[in-house]
């Protein structure tokens, strides 16, 4: 970019873009340029983000991803923070109390205000909750408000209700929670307190509650609570935020935020150039694993990997009679998934027994992971019953090309112990519909986790992610009972016992963890944390430092 | 001339319909639900069922046609389903970086193309001519996104003269010369395909003109070289010039889709790509309507210059 | 000069960045001489003088070539190419002369199989549409009236649309493979053929002797096949060899965009896409640099003996 400099010295007797591209194409072929790559980047007070995935729209109600959400916690305060897992910090909500496990009691921070200088109040806080119970609502949040009292179990109001019985105001600053049967305060606030985004009610009161997607509120947020505040959002390039100087945590260091929106290999490339200074990380802004080494060899960056809470799966359609547990056993001991972890992802995935990853805090250490045993395999496929001589196919998703790649490996591993597979690449949508119905023999997925380990959305009948179509009665009984327990260790024990289950059965292989890469510049004080859904914690507090 | 316009704007008409229905079904009859797209793992079916209805999905296609055709009529190309923001201000975002890319890359290319094509005529046979007409099969044989990765790798990240991709840098003014530094590897990489077609076509079209009688009367007269070439040459070259444009203008609106995926260009190229892996129905519509009125467009104004630059054409009603 | 021409001019079937026919526009401009002499001696005229240019004769060569190791893939490759077969991101070595990709599959034996990938899909679309093409502008130009005028309409909705693009969508939305690219493309790309025939139809149509055949009661096969074809064969042979090229580039670009044939099956496209990674762009050139030079002397020597072709059978540049 040198080059770039020293024509933007003279540009006095350069006008017009086709003489410089002409000197340029000149130039061009003159040879190096001196390579002095420092811009005066640092010190600054705009800070750039590189993210792989678009954030659809800034609907605090419903955002289909997780890059949606990221940009959303920008500008939009939860009711408490939560930088490391089951840690809270106080954020609208001054305190979250509760003596009995099931009455809760939320005071609002009087010094926060909405952008347009309105406080915010425990008014908002029950209009917020009762938009998401309201069925005419486009959202997705339903399932982190399902366990109060006064809605049924997705989380909307019955028909009739008018109200959540169990959200009162009690006064402007006091809101009264009520669950419908006692329950681990962790479930709630790392749910309600955390995944809830307040929206202003004197705004989103005068839009009509079904065309809340379409509306200005949320696709061009004015009036928010968190420490930036909306600019502008050119589509698929980039969304630009302005610092709330008025934030009730107090004034945010840095001035501007930038968003750019970039495919993988140009994040390492602006990363090195210095033109972002963090990528988002997370599963929306991931570095390619090729370019890893060379991004940690960069010593204007820390570069480093950190165990998270998604996986990659293979879901045997466990609707099939054919497909039984010896079968889906042997499965597992055919895939050589320590091959994937350490040549596919170069050590940056973990090998996980089940579902549940190192970054949950229920996962169980002592749980291991079924060996890699083709002769084992062949023996469990011939006890299972299964007619080798069939044609199997693996569905694939086409966009995560590391999955694509590892599913060229699994066919191969497949084959090797007799099975006659074949690939089929979908789109997501198709590979997502077709699984939704159950037509299909197996699939490769990814889920993200939520840091609570109720996943039972994955395993009961009627799950909205039981992709595999489960339906063991006693893993429904053991998931449904570890979700309603009231103390933090007795759920980790019983959450210890579904993961041993979980690993005798093998309802789904879990093929690997992929590491999220955290990758920044040093100068940056802040950042991706370990446990990244909480990185935004303290945005406010973040700085550029000069060198 | 006026009514000539006119009956090929009105034929055009059902042409552009024909091609609305086609598009039309072939996004919609595709299995898969794009609706699966845009909802989150944590919604319940009848919030689901919810956001089908907000894309207007829940309804049978011929009622989506019909709604999306009444909305066309008012110039209301619809909502993006992956963002919920109108299409018309989506496209209109990314039409002018892609016009730039392409004007641009169509003025480079001519500006080389037809004074070589001139020269490589007049010099018929020579080496010249023979390493020109090389040069043109190489151009029109390079894969655009291999020329591309090569002129990254050796002038962007060898070199480092140019940025790897991307228009501007953000945030930052982007003066010109940002801007230009960003424009010159996709310019190249445009350039290199258009201009070989106009070469080989301003070559045959002079080498047609410098057989003709009236040159070789000029020649007898006495004329010099420059003036023969000014008077009669370049005047006669204009119809094939012409033709050439003509069929480089309908490319404006997609042809460029591998360039710009492969320099992050911020255009209508790359913005397809992103509407297909994401199953965004409305902008996938616009975008075919707006590049297939292109084409037409283009037609009717190289026919409309032909009779413009040449007399002897004439078109009946 | 009429606006017929001018459309057949103005020919989509080649993209911006994907025009590898040179002079597409130029074929059927000059129609060749009504032919006189048998279909053998035209064979041997059309030789002779394609003997004559140096630079077509070796693509010739080097076509039969890629042919060849096309057809010689299973011999001549070392591994299978879909099969992983060594360490991962290997650099090049004695046992894996291009070294191997990012999941132990050697890249040399990929190349030899993603020449039949891109043989297959070129001439397979090309013979498609040029059937169809023949076919209907045949159709088109005999019983004119109404048969044309909806023809013509067709062809028009077909030429106006975007053609790389709308080749994308189709493939990406029925589901990408070496079949389905090849299939689309061929059903795609008719048009400019059929006007093509229908041009030379109407124009030996009007000629006296074809007139008096019709006159004389020969049957309309006897005339399509003994009067009209020979003449339009040149210039559809012409067209038909920059549109294999045009078509291998094509699948390229889509392989290359991840829309066109899917890993593990080899292309030379799908082989570039990796090189998208600033490290294999920078560190591994192996991975990169041999499958798209492949496809520049596959696509080059192709035009160049479109070329040659052209020349020979006259209606070339000059």
């Amino acid at each position: 970019m040198s080059l770039l400099n020293w024509l933007r010295g003279k540009r006095g007797w350069l006008p017009g873009v086709v003489a410089v591209l002409l000197l340029a194409v000149l130039l061009g072929g003159c040879g190096k340029g001196d390579k002095e790559k420092e811009k005066a980047k640092t010190g600054s007070d705009t800070l750039y983000i590189g993210m792989a995935n678009p954030p659809e729209f800034f609907n605090p109600l419903m955002h289909p991803g997780i890059a949606g959400k990221f940009a959303i916690r920008f500008m939009y305060d939860t009711l408490l923070g939560m930088p490391e897992p089951n840690k809270f910090t106080p954020a609208l909500a001054e305190s979250f109390e509760s003596k009995d496990n099931q009455n809760y009691i939320i005071k609002i921070n009087p010094k926060a205000k909405w952008t347009d200088g309105k406080p915010v109040t425990a008014q908002d806080v029950v209009y917020t909750l009762n938009l998401i119970a309201n069925p005419k609502v486009e959202n997705s949040k339903g399932s982190y408000i399902k366990m109060l009292e006064g809605v049924d179990d997705q989380g909307q109001l019955p028909a009739g209700a008018t109200s959540i019985s169990g959200v009162t105001a009690v006064d402007d600053r006091t809101v009264s929670l009520k669950t419908k049967t006692p329950m681990d305060p962790n479930y709630l606030k790392s749910f309600l307190g955390f995944e809830v985004f307040i929206v202003p009610k004197h705004i989103f009161e005068t839009i009509e509650p079904s065309a809340i997607g379409t509306s200005e509120a949320a696709t061009k947020p004015t009036v928010t609570s968190g420490p930036f505040k909306f600019v502008t959002y050119k589509t698929n390039d980039h969304v630009e935020y302005t610092a709330n100087a008025d934030y009730y945590q107090g004034t945010p260091k840095l001035k501007k935020i930038f968003i750019r929106i970039m495919n993988g290999t140009n994040l390492v490339t602006e990363l090195k150039s210095g033109n972002i200074q963090m990528v988002a990380g997370g599963g929306i802004g991931i570095v390619p694993l090729k370019d890893l080494e060379m991004l940690k060899k960069d010593s204007k960056l820390t570069v480093r990997t950190v165990p998270a809470l998604m996986g990659q799966y293979l879901d045997v359609n466990n609707g099939l009679p054919e497909f039984n547990t010896k079968f889906r056993q042997a499965v597992t001991t055919a895939i050589n998934r320590q091959q994937l972890v350490d040549q596919l992802y170069k050590g940056a995935a973990q090998l996980v027994p089940t579902i549940y990853t190192p970054a949950c805090d229920a996962y169980d250490k002592n749980v291991t992971p079924v060996p890699f045993d083709p002769e084992k395999a062949k023996q469990l496929l011939a006890e299972s019953g299964f007619d080798t001589s069939k044609e199997l196919v693996l569905s694939v998703p086409l966009g995560n090309v590391l999955r694509e790649q590892s599913a060229d490996l699994i066919q191969q591993d497949l084959k090797a112990v007799g099975l006659n597979v074949k690939q089929e690449k979908l789109d997501f949508p198709t590979l997502l519909t077709r699984a939704r119905k159950g037509e299909y023999q197996m699939i490769l997925i990814g889920y993200g986790l939520s840091v609570d380990p109720d996943y039972s959305s994955y395993f009961v009948p009627g799950g909205s992610n039981n992709y595999a179509h489960i339906n063991d009665p006693k893993l429904t009984k053991m998931m449904l009972d570890a979700a309603s327990m009231t103390s933090a260790e007795q759920r980790k024990a019983a959450y210890s016992e579904i993961q041993k289950y979980m690993k005798e059965q093998q309802f789904i292989t879990s093929l690997y963890a992929p590491d999220y890469i955290i990758a920044q510049s040093k100068n940056l004080k802040g950042g991706i944390r370990d446990f990244w859904d909480g990185s935004l914690v303290d945005l406010h507090e973040w700085t550029l430092e000069a060198k | 001339m006026g009514a000539y316009v006119v009956k090929r704007l009105i034929i055009s008409v059902p042409v552009l319909f024909l091609i609305s229905v086609g598009a039309f079904l072939l996004v919609h009859l595709t299995p898969g639900d794009p609706a699966d797209m845009y909802i989150s793992p944590d919604m319940t079916p009848a919030q689901i069922e919810l956001t089908r209805m907000s894309l207007g999905l829940d309804k049978p296609w011929v009622v989506q046609y019909g709604e999306w055709m009444k909305n066309l009529a008012g110039g209301n190309l619809g909502f993006s389903f992956s963002n919920r923001q109108p299409v018309g201000e989506i496209i209109s975002q990314r039409l002018n970086p892609t016009l730039l890319l392409m004007s641009l890359s169509l003025l480079v290319a001519y500006l080389m193309a037809i004074p070589l094509g001139i020269v490589s005529a007049l010099k018929k046979n020579s080496l010249l001519d023979r390493m020109i007409i090389g040069w043109t099969f190489f151009n029109v044989s390079f894969p655009p996104f291999f020329l591309g990765l090569a002129l990254i790798y050796v002038l962007a990240v060898q070199l480092d003269l140019f940025p790897t991709g991307g228009m501007g840098v953000l945030g930052e003014e982007n003066d010109w010369i940002s801007q230009g530094m960003h424009l010159v590897l996709p310019v190249m990489v445009m350039a290199s395909q258009f201009s070989a077609n106009m070469i080989r076509y301003v070559r045959a079209s002079v080498l047609d003109v410098l057989e003709q009688n009236y040159i070789r009367t000029a020649v007898s007269k006495g004329l010099s070289g420059v003036q023969i070439l000014l008077a009669h040459v370049c005047r006669n070259s204009l119809i094939p010039i012409v033709t050439v444009i003509g069929t480089d203008l309908p490319k404006v609106i997609g042809g460029a889709v591998v360039t710009e995926q492969i320099f992050q260009w911020p255009g209508i190229g790359s913005l397809t790509v992103a509407a297909i892996h994401s199953r965004d129905y409305p902008i996938l519509m616009s975008i075919v309507i707006l590049s297939a009125v292109t084409v037409l467009l283009a037609n009717l104004l190289v026919d409309v210059l032909y009779a413009v630059i040449d007399p002897r054409i004439r078109y009946e009603k | 000069m009429n606006t017929e021409k001018l459309v057949l001019v103005g020919n989509p079937g080649s993209l911006g960045e994907l025009t590898a026919e040179p002079f597409a526009n130029e074929t059927g401009r000059k129609p060749a001489p009504v032919a006189e002499e048998t279909a053998e001696s035209w064979g041997r005229m059309t030789w002779r003088r394609f003997c004559q240019n140096r630079v077509a004769l070796v693509s010739l060569v080097l076509f039969l070539g890629i042919v060849l190791i096309a057809i010689l893939a299973p011999v001549l490759s070392p591994f299978n190419p879909n099969q992983t077969v060594g360490t991962f991101a290997a650099s090049p070595s004695g046992t894996h002369l291009l070294g191997t990709d990012d999941v132990g599959r050697d890249v040399l034996s990929r190349l030899i199989y993603g020449s039949r990938v891109s043989l297959i899909v070129g001439v397979g679309s090309v013979l498609i549409y040029a059937s169809i093409g023949i076919a209907l502008g045949l159709l088109s130009g005999y019983f004119g009236g109404l048969v044309d005028s909806v023809l013509m309409r067709v062809t028009e909705v077909f030429m106006a649309y975007p053609h790389f693009m709308i080749i994308m969508v189709i493939v990406s939305l029925i589901g990408p493979n070496m079949l389905t690219v090849m299939l689309v493309m061929g059903f795609m790309g008719w048009p400019p053929i059929c006007r093509l025939v229908r041009g030379e139809v109407l124009r030996v149509k009007s000629l006296d002797y074809i007139a008096s055949a019709i006159v004389t009661g020969y049957s309309p096969y006897t005339i399509v096949f003994r009067h009209i074809l020979p003449n339009v064969l040149s210039p559809i042979l012409v067209n038909a060899t920059f549109g294999i090229a045009s078509a291998i580039l094509m699948e390229a670009s889509l392989s290359f965009l991840g829309m066109g044939v899917q890993p593990p099956a080899a292309s030379w496209g799908n082989m570039l896409t990796s090189a998208q990674s600033l490290t294999i762009l920078s560190e591994e050139p192996w991975r990169w640099i041999p499958p798209g030079v492949a496809i520049l002397v596959a696509v080059l020597t192709i035009n160049f003996l479109g070329d040659g072709l052209n020349d020979a059978v006259g209606g070339g540049s000059k």
